[in-house]
Parts: structure tokens; sequence; C-alpha cells
């Protein structure tokens, strides 16, 4: 979740774990895809959690839900 | 930085419209509208290489602020452009006057390619005419050759750097990787000095911050300051969709030339096909929508990691003064003789004309018109307008060339003397209302028809004297229309080639965007699968994009400066032809004159035939002294006799003039602009012809009403008309009536017409008129907006209708010839038009080596007959070189006697020949038509012949001399003596046949007399009995196909003419009955046409119910059967 709503995300749950965000890099808004269909945009953000975790997510512009397309190793 | 009302105040510097073609995705208007919607303080228009657009965005932001950018709160719109040095793009904004000037030097000059820069100077070693030392045209003469990329080096740039601002858009130096450093910009730094910008553009692409600070850091080392902008493609987000199919065509343009080899240029997944789709080509698109006018407050969040950006903004706006209505256009001065006022030099030859036009004195009534319309022009300076327009008319003069002026300055007193127009004001005053209206300071307006063969030598002449830097031709702005924006949209969107095929097929002519889902289906297609949805909204966004620039018809821009000055001047893809990059509304909105010169193919026709009827021992002749109100000449056009005659030759002219029985001079000006879609769409024919008859009365809601549309009983017929309406009924201004006339002739925005619906039926019921006319006279200036013709232009044409139609009355066979000699032109083919000249009892004499030239003649027989003979250009595959080669030789050694001696003394290869015999052209040689094929044929085909002459065609016919050699006429003689027996003579049938074939038409028989007997067995009748039968009845008829015609105006009703050896028939074809025809039919040579008898008045039409082929083509056709086939004849309209 974040605060403003366009603004980078705070901290997200994957599971029964709550993760904290430092740092966040974005976004990298994405609009393709049209021609298949509905339109595919998202607002992407790399970010670095308390812990140290780097994840990769996503915001869907349609309605502002956020997912979580990658785990950096 | 913020405004008193607390919004960020932005400058948007870096914006493309859809004049860079295929990359910008909004109209320049779209940009203006929006940005002005969004606060900006300013926007400049920055398209590639081109001002093409400017004009547009310079006319929506006066529409919007009529006072100019002096009025608190308004938008200052910025005149700028990209250009490409040396490989990447700078932005250049135009700080005033000078540096616009400069702007369009360069960009001319980048297109010129050789010439170097153009600034206080010529290209190297070039005149002011653009000719070198020797007097050379290289432009014309080696081709400036249409390669549309603007190159230029940063010495060009180095040259107009005069007045300009710069931007260097660092985003793009960076993309496609390799470090961009603050040394790169040095150049242009020593160029611009402290009018250099670096571009900080950013689009929410990951990286944002650290692209800001990449960006901020390059400017800091180079020294130049950093200014926020937005790299703007479309006005929109929505438009990304249209961007990118956009992005799809061009990659598949850029394509075309791929062969589908491995390492093609274009990218990895090219298929090799001229075109790509959007899927494809995804990895190139941008990431996102970004590229659009966001509101400026967003645009300051974006920037605050790079503090002042977001002013500085303002302060490069600040530092562009310029506006394009800073341009002052000026009449070229080279036509005054030196040392001469313009004005009295005008006087002078204006009653130098009058003199001449008026022999015996000139009238009071014109005299005192030449007074009046003399101190107008003086007083709005228009003198070297019209001397311009005198001299290019005087040039045709000299070259014998005919022309005529049309145009509301043509038809004036002045005009006539100076022998720009023929139309006598002595004797049409009527028309004389209207010259150029001092309150509207509008621009005269004349156009010039020239002879169409010898239009090129006028605007040549006009390069030459005035010189490629002050003579052009205008820009046609070719667009995307409904066709073209359905194929590109549909495959981009990866619709197969198939589909876009099928889905090409099944549009009509006259469709709307709104048919599209009626044809998707018919095509097979789901309307309301996502893909075509998709697509039609595309296409609706599409329709109106311009593609490229061509050249107008004939508009020429001439200028006392240098043109180049005003706006970029680019090669025509024509040889010898220049023209500049504005088309004729943009000229308009400026005020810039242009003379229309255009190509008519009647003035030959009347050239000609006036030649002939003197040649044959008649009087001398000329537009202006043909008699004037031959009461002969207006029986014969009630008559609807008019197969040949200047614009009232059509179908739908020929079944009004029984109707409107012209018969005076006036008559034929409303007949010229009543059968038009303005009034068919307005309803306004019935009206008016009701009016005529007396079978209702005309009534005008007022005096000043009655003022404007007595002379058209009640009716508007004319767009002057439709104009004065908005004036007198609706209180417009003229000025506002003339921007209502553009603004229903141009970009329609429902906007704008709803705005001008609301004030003309206000205006109207405030001044006490129903709403019910009001409605009435709305929907007549829209109809009038887009076709509306001009009675000033229906008065110049209304004389060469006259004039055609007096020399058919009295002098029909050089009519007719003239006619043939001038072809192709007019609603007619050679067939009809020899048809018709026999009816009226003509006598047409065969094409034949011995007797005729390369253009029909006209040959005395006996003592008083004078006969058509047909000319060699008839012969289908004969060319124009050969053919006058025929006519020399005979002229200078007598007439031919052999086919081998034919061939040597014109010097005609034997495919030549061939086409000759078959024609039946060499028959004065005594050879039967197969005979003559035969010794054609063998002409060059024998041993010891030159076997590489095989194939020659006409132009590259060999020298006689090298026949001379190889040809030994006694020997020929000999073989000629024996003819081959076993070529059996062709039947009367095939003989006929063989002439449509070869000549188009046959003076021995109709195709379809030798078919009557089984047409009759059919229940097909006769063409003349058909049209004796009574209304409703039942009639079958058969015929060659003439014409086929879908009248934009006719709701997809075609319109065919057949023809039968007893005359022709106009067949209406509803669209249900064409579509249930089969394809066959409705391509067939030859149809049956079953329908009933329609009567209106003295016209006859038969209403087809069903159509079939007369032909069914057999799968196995038997020997000889082509030589019984008739030919395809029709010519279509649709």
């Amino acid at each position: 979740m974040s605060i403003v709503p366009d603004g980078p995300p705070l901290r997200f749950r994957l599971g029964p774990e709550s993760h904290r965000i430092v740092n966040a890099h974005g976004p990298e808004r994405i609009e393709t895809a049209w021609w298949r269909g509905e339109c595919v945009r998202r607002d992407y953000y790399v970010v670095e959690t308390e812990t140290g975790s780097r994840w990769w997510l996503f915001r869907r512009l349609r309605d502002g839900a956020w997912f979580l397309h990658g785990q950096f190793a | 930085m913020k405004s008193t009302d607390g919004r960020v105040r932005y400058a948007e510097l870096h914006s493309i419209s859809n004049f860079s073609f295929l990359e910008g995705a909004s109209r320049p208007e779209e940009l203006v509208e929006r940005a002005v919607e969004l606060g900006y303080a300013a926007l400049a228009i920055t398209d590639r290489s081109t001002l093409a657009g400017v004009v547009r965005a310079h006319g929506a932001w006066k529409s919007l602020f009529p006072e100019g950018e002096m009025r608190a709160g308004a938008m200052k719109l910025v005149i700028g452009s990209q250009v490409e040095i040396d490989g990447r793009w700078i932005v250049l904004w135009a700080m005033d006057k000078s540096g616009y000037s400069n702007l369009s030097r360069l960009l001319t000059a980048g297109f010129m390619q050789r010439g170097g820069h153009l600034a206080g100077g010529h290209p190297a070693g070039r005149d002011a005419n653009g000719r070198d030392a020797n007097g050379r045209d290289e432009w014309a003469a080696e081709g400036w050759h249409a390669d549309r990329a603007c190159r230029l080096t940063i010495d060009d740039l180095a040259a107009h750097a005069g007045g300009l601002l710069a931007g260097v858009p660092l985003a793009e130096w960076c993309h496609g990787g390799g470090a961009v450093t603050g040394r790169q910009l040095a150049p242009f730094r020593e160029i611009f000095g402290d009018r250099l910008y670096a571009l900080a553009e950013v689009a929410l692409e990951g990286d944002d911050a650290s692209r800001l600070a990449t960006f901020g850091k390059i400017a800091r080392e180079a020294r130049v300051p950093v200014v926020a902008a937005g790299d703007v493609r479309y006005h929109a987000r929505s438009r990304m969709p249209l961007f990118d199919v956009l992005a799809a065509t061009r990659h598949g343009g850029r394509n075309s030339g791929c062969t589908g080899i491995p390492g093609c240029a274009g990218i990895s997944s090219c298929t090799g096909i001229p075109s790509c789709t959007v899927e494809q080509i995804r990895g190139e698109l941008l990431a996102n929508g970004e590229r659009h006018l966001h509101e400026p407050e967003r645009i300051a969040e974006r920037f605050a990691s790079l503090p002042g950006a977001i002013e500085r903004s303002l302060e490069v706006a600040d530092r562009c003064t310029f506006t394009l209505d800073e341009l002052r256009y000026e009449y070229p001065e080279s036509v005054v003789p030196q040392g001469r006022k313009p004005a009295e030099y005008l006087a002078e030859m204006v009653w130098k004309g009058a003199r001449k036009r008026y022999p015996e004195g000139v009238p009071g009534k014109v005299a005192t018109l030449i007074d009046h319309e003399l101190s107008l022009v003086e007083e709005l300076a228009y003198e070297a307008y019209f001397l311009t327009v005198f001299d290019i008319v005087r040039f045709a003069r000299r070259r014998g060339i005919l022309c005529q002026g049309r145009g509301s300055a043509a038809n004036s007193a002045i005009c006539y003397c100076l022998g720009i127009t023929s139309v006598d004001p002595a004797r049409m005053d009527v028309l004389f209302e209207r010259f150029i209206s001092r309150e509207r300071r509008e621009a005269p307006d004349i156009d010039i028809d020239f002879e169409h063969e010898r239009r090129e030598e006028v605007l040549q002449y006009l390069y030459d004297t005035h010189g490629r830097f002050r003579a052009a031709m205008t820009a046609e702005v070719i667009s995307y229309r409904l066709r073209s924006a359905v194929r590109d949209v549909a495959k981009a969107l990866g619709f197969t080639l198939d589909r876009v095929g099928r889905i090409a097929d099944a549009l009509d002519a006259g469709d709307t965007v709104e048919q599209l889902p009626v044809r998707l289906a018919e095509a097979g297609l789901d309307p309301a699968s996502g893909d075509c949805v998709r697509l039609v909204a595309l296409v609706r966004e599409l329709i109106g994009f311009p593609r490229h620039l061509g050249q107008h018809v004939g508009g020429m821009v001439m200028t006392r400066g240098e043109l180049c000055d005003l706006v970029p001047i680019r090669p025509a893809a024509m040889e010898g032809r220049t023209i500049i990059e504005w088309n004729k509304d943009d000229l308009d909105e400026l005020g810039i004159l242009k003379v229309d010169c255009l190509a008519l193919g009647m003035l030959t026709a009347i050239r000609k035939a006036f030649e002939m009827v003197e040649k044959a021992g008649g009087p001398r002749l000329s537009l202006a002294t043909v008699p004037a109100e031959d009461p002969e000449v207006y029986e014969m056009v009630s008559r609807a006799d008019t197969v040949g005659v200047f614009q009232i030759e059509s179908r739908a002219q020929m079944s009004m003039l029984p109707r409107l029985r012209p018969a005076c001079f006036y008559d034929l000006v409303i007949e010229v602009a009543i059968v038009r879609p303005g009034p068919i769409q307005g309803d306004m024919v019935h009206p008016y012809l009701r009016r005529r008859n007396g079978e209702e009365p005309v009534r005008y809601p007022s005096d000043a009403i009655r003022g404007v549309l007595e002379k058209t009983l009640g009716v508007p017929l004319f767009q002057e008309q439709a104009m004065r309406l908005a004036v007198v009924a609706a209180g417009f201004t003229p000025g506002e009536a003339d921007q209502l006339r553009r603004a229903m002739g141009a970009w329609r925005r429902p906007g704008v017409i709803d705005e001008f619906h609301r004030r003309l039926v206000d205006g109207m019921l405030s001044r006490g008129l129903s709403r019910e006319f009001a409605e009435a006279v709305f929907g007549q200036i829209r109809g009038f907006g887009e076709y509306g013709f001009p009675e000033s232009h229906a008065a110049s044409f209304a004389l060469l209708v006259y004039v055609s139609a007096w020399l058919k009355r009295h002098h029909p066979a050089a009519f007719t010839a003239a006619l043939l000699a001038s072809q192709p032109m007019g609603f007619y083919a050679p067939a009809q038009l020899v048809r018709d000249a026999r009816s009226h009892g003509v006598k047409v004499l065969p094409v034949d080596v011995n007797a005729s030239d390369w253009n029909a003649t006209v040959e005395r027989v006996g003592s008083q007959e004078i006969a058509i003979r047909l000319g060699l250009e008839q012969v289908h595959g004969l060319g124009e070189a050969a053919g006058r080669r025929i006519e020399e030789a005979r002229r200078q050694g007598g007439p031919f006697r052999l086919v081998h001696e034919l061939a040597r003394r014109a010097g005609i290869g034997r495919e030549s020949l061939v086409h000759l015999a078959r024609a039946g052209a060499v028959s004065s040689l005594g050879l039967e038509r197969r005979r003559a094929v035969w010794e054609a044929m063998r002409c060059l085909d024998r041993p010891g012949s030159q076997p590489l002459l095989e194939g020659l065609d006409d132009d590259d016919d060999l020298d006689s001399n090298d026949l001379d050699d190889d040809i030994d006429e006694d020997r020929l003689d000999g073989e000629q003596a024996a003819p081959p027996s076993i070529l059996p003579g062709m039947t009367r049938q095939e003989q006929v046949i063989a002439d449509y074939r070869s000549i188009g038409l046959s003076l021995e028989a109709h195709p379809i007399h030798f078919e009557r007997e089984r047409l009759t067995a059919a229940g097909v009748v006769k063409v003349a009995a058909a049209m004796r039968a009574p209304e409703g009845r039942r009639v079958k008829v058969a015929g060659i196909v003439l014409t086929r015609q879908r009248p934009a105006t006719a709701k997809g009703t075609i319109f065919l003419t057949i023809e039968d050896e007893t005359g022709a028939a106009n067949v209406v074809v509803r669209p249900a009955v064409w579509h249930a025809a089969d394809h066959a039919a409705r391509r067939a040579a030859v149809l049956v046409v079953h329908g009933r008898i329609q009567r209106r008045g003295e016209v006859v039409h038969v209403v087809a119910q069903k159509l079939e082929t007369a032909h069914p083509e057999p799968a196995h056709p038997e020997p000889g059967a082509t030589a019984r086939q008739i030919p395809r004849m029709s010519r279509d309209f649709c």
C-alpha cells in the first residue's frame, strides 16, 4: 500500500509476513497489449525491505491493486 | 513558479503534431486546445523537419484568442521545428521574424540537399532564380528529386542560427546507449551561445530520478541551462493506441523494400511483407502512454529534483515573441515595368484593353465599373496581384494557349478588359455585385483555366520569370481517408492481408466510418469482436490525418521577397516542380495569395475547334467573339442534345436541361451550379424548378432576403448567396460569414458546427424569421460548405458551356474532331462522340495512314460538306511519336503505297505496323485487314533482318536509316504481290469487333447488331423501342456498358449507360439489385437489363430489377470465339 495514490509502496504483506519497504525504485509505467484486448497498465517498482530483500511489485492502474511480480535473488 | 491563481506555470516546448507524418498522433489544433485547457503558459509546436502544421496550430490559437496573446491569461504559441543535424535531432524555436525566416530557409536548404545554405544569399554559385553561372536551372534540369529526407550539417545550422533558440533533447540523445557528455553540446553552444538549452524529459521509465540527475550533470558540464519538456507525441493519453498503429505503419513503410532476406534492415520479426503489426514491433514501442500533455502540477512533481527547470520553460517561451501574424505577404513587383507605379500601369493596361474590347467606345456603364474597380484595387493595394494574373494571361496569349479566369475578382470589368475573362460585364451585369469587398478585406480570388495539354508551359514560365525562390506550387495535404485508414489500421492490428483485402473490397466509394461495421460484417467479420471494435475506433481517429504533402492541382504562390522566408520550399514528386509546405487553407489563413493555374481539357478542345473552323474557311473565333445569345443554341441545349458540351453533358445535367430549358446566358450559370451535390443535398433543385415553371409562388421573408435571393427565385443556389444569407438574415459580419464557410469546408469539428448552428438560428429567430426557415438555411449552408459552387466560377464555366454548345450547333464536325483530338476528357468516349456526330448527319471517315494526322481533323468532302477524319490517335497501341512521324513522312513524301514503304519512311517498327493493320488503317494500301496484319508481321521478320526489332515499341522505333540499309523496296514489291491464300477474310461481325478492339469504335456497325437475332429470341427489345415505352412498362434491354457511376449523393445507387445499335439507355440500379447481381454481371462488357420504364418529363430511365451478362464466359472458349467477343468499353466513375 502507498500513502499517495500514485506514490511508491510503503509496505506489503505476503502470506503472514509483513514487509516494510525502505527503498523504492520506480515507477516504471508499462502500458501495452491494448491490441489484444484490455490494455495492460501497470506501475512497476523495485523495492528493498528493511531486511534487505529486493522485490518486484506492480500496481494495476485500473483499480490500484498491488501484485508481486517476483523476488530478486 | 505559480501564477496568482496558485497554478503551476509551465510552457511545453517540445511537441509534435500529426504533421510529423506517422509520428505525431494528434492534430495541431488538438494540441493547442488541450494546452489551453490545461492552462499552459505556452506551447511550442516542433514538428520534425517541417513547418507544415504550424498554420493550423496558429488558426486554432487565433480562434481561442482573437486578440492575440496580449490578453491577460492567453496562452502563447511558439513556432518551431526539429531538425536532424548529422544524425541527431535538435529543437529550434523562432524568437522573432528573422529567426522564423532562418528556420524556413534552413529547412528549404535541407530539402534542396545540393545547394548549401540560404542565409543572406543563394546556394553557392546561384542567382536569385536558382540558376548557376551558365543560367541553368539545375532543379528543373536534373530533377531536384523528391527525396523527402531533410539533410543538414552543423554548418547549415550555423548559417541560419540568427533569431533562433535551440534545445538539445537529452533523452533522445541518450536513447540507444552511448554516453552523452557535455562536450557533445559544445558545437551547438558555440553557435547559439546563451540561446542554447538542454531539454530534460522523463516519462515514468523506471529510472526517472537518475535520468534527471544525468541530464542535470550533462547540462552543467556543457554550461547550458536545463529546461523541463515533455517530448509530446499526442495531446491526450487516449491516443496511445493510434500512436502505436502509426509506428507500425512507419516500420512497415521502412521495410517496404524488404525482400525477406535475413539481415533486412528492419526489425527482427520483420516478415518481409511491407507492413508490420503492432504486436511485431511491440519491443520498439514506447513503454507507456505518458507522452501527452500533462497537468502542469504533475509535471512540476516530476521535475522536483531539477530546480529551476520548470521556470526556465517560461524563460524560453518569453524569449520567443514571434507569431505568424507578423508574416507580411507582398505581391511580386516584377510584373510592373521599371519606373512605373503599379496603379498607374494597371489603369493604363485596363483602358487599353477596354478600347480593344469595345472598339465602338466603352459603354458608360462599363466605364463607371472600371473606375469603381480601379479605385477599390488601389485602396486595397491589389494592383500587383491583378498585374500578376494579367502577366500570366498575356504569356498564354503570346503562346496561343487558350485560357480563362474565374472567381470573384475575375468576373469584373477590369479582368474583362485585361483579357483575363471573356464574360462581358455589359451583358451580364447581374454578376458583378460582388467584386472584392472592402469591409471584408477579402483577398481577390482568381483561378485561371488553361488548355490541359499546355498548362505545364505556363507553370514553367512562372518558375522562370519569378525564380525558384519566389514562386512555388501550393501543397496538397494528402490525408487518410476511409479506405487507406482501414488498410493501415487493419494491417497494424494483425488482420491477415486476405482479410484486409476483403474489407477493402466491401467498402463502397461513398462510405464513411459509420458504414464500416456493416462492411466488416459483409466481409465475413464480426463487427462486435474486439479486433473490429478497435479497428473502427482507430479508423475514426485516423481519418483526416495527413499522410504526405503532394502538390495542389495548380495553385502557384508568387512573392516579392523570397518565398522561403515565409515557408519552406521543397521538391515535388514531379520533375521540375517545387512546392511550399502549406496548403490553400493555410495560405488563406495568413492572407497569402495564390493564383490557381488549372488544366482544363475543354479549353484545348475549343482552341482546336476554333482552328479547324478557321482552316475550313470559317470565321476566326475567340471566346469573346462567338456570337452571343443564339436562340438555336438554347433550343438545342433545352432538348438535352449536349453530348460533348462542357459541363452539361453528364447524365444528371442532361436530365435537368429539359426541365430547366435554359433560354439565356444566366440560365446556363444556374444550370452549371444547380446540378451539384450542394443544391441537391440542400433540396434546392425542386423548389427552384417549381418556381421557375410558375407552379409555386415565390415569397421572401424579408426585403433583405429578397435582395440576396431574387435572381434565383428565392432559392439559394450559389455559395455567395448562402454566405450573404448568414449576413442579412442572421446578422453575421462578412468576416464571420467567411469563417463559417471555412468551418464548414475544413475539418469538421462538431463543436464548431454546433456553435455556428446556434448563432445562425438564434440570429434569424431574433430577426423575426421562423425556426423552420432558419433550420432550412442552416442545412443549405452546411451543404454548401463542402460542395457549394460559387456564382463567380459558374459564370466563367457557363461561357465555356455556351461556346462549346455554339460550336456543336454550328460546326459539329470541327467540334467533334476537336473533342477527339483532346482525349481523354469529358464524360463520353470517342465511340459515343462519333456516334452522336453521325446522328447529327456528320460524315466520319476512317483512320487511314494516307489521310489521318495523329489527331482527328476535318476534311472537306465535295464542295459543301465537312467531314471528320479520325486520327491515328484512335489506334490502340500506337504511340504518339510514331503517329506523328507517319503524319510528317506523308506530308513530305506524299502518300504511302506499301506496308514496307510506310515502315521505312515513317521509321516505325513491326508492332506499330501490326497495330495499324489491325485497326484497318492501311486499307488505302489495298490490303484486307487480316492480310495487312500478316504483311505487317512479316515486314521485318525474315532472315537477315534485325532480330532486335522484336518487341521494340513505338517511341523506341528505329531510325528510318536503319531500315533503308536493310530493305530493298523492289524486292518487297514482289513479295506483297503474292499474299498467302490461306488467310480467310474477316466476317463483318469480326471486323466490327476488331474495330472496337483496335480503335474503340466502329464506323461499320454496332456490335450488338450481330447479336440481335439471339436477343430478340430472348425477349430483349431495342433501346430505341424501350425509350418509347410507357411509364411502368416492363422491358428487357441489352447493350454495351458505356459508363458506371455511383454519385456520392445517390445513396449507393449505381447509374449505368448501356448502348445498342439504336441508342443509349440510362439504367438506374438500386443497391439491392446491384448486390444481387453476380460479379460477372457487375463488370460485364455487355449487359442484359430487366427493368421498368420510368418517365420524368422528357427523361426516360430504365429502373433495373435484374442484371445479367449477355455473354456468359465459357470455361473452354471455342476457337475463334474471341474474335466475336465484344471488348469491355465502360468508363467507370465508381
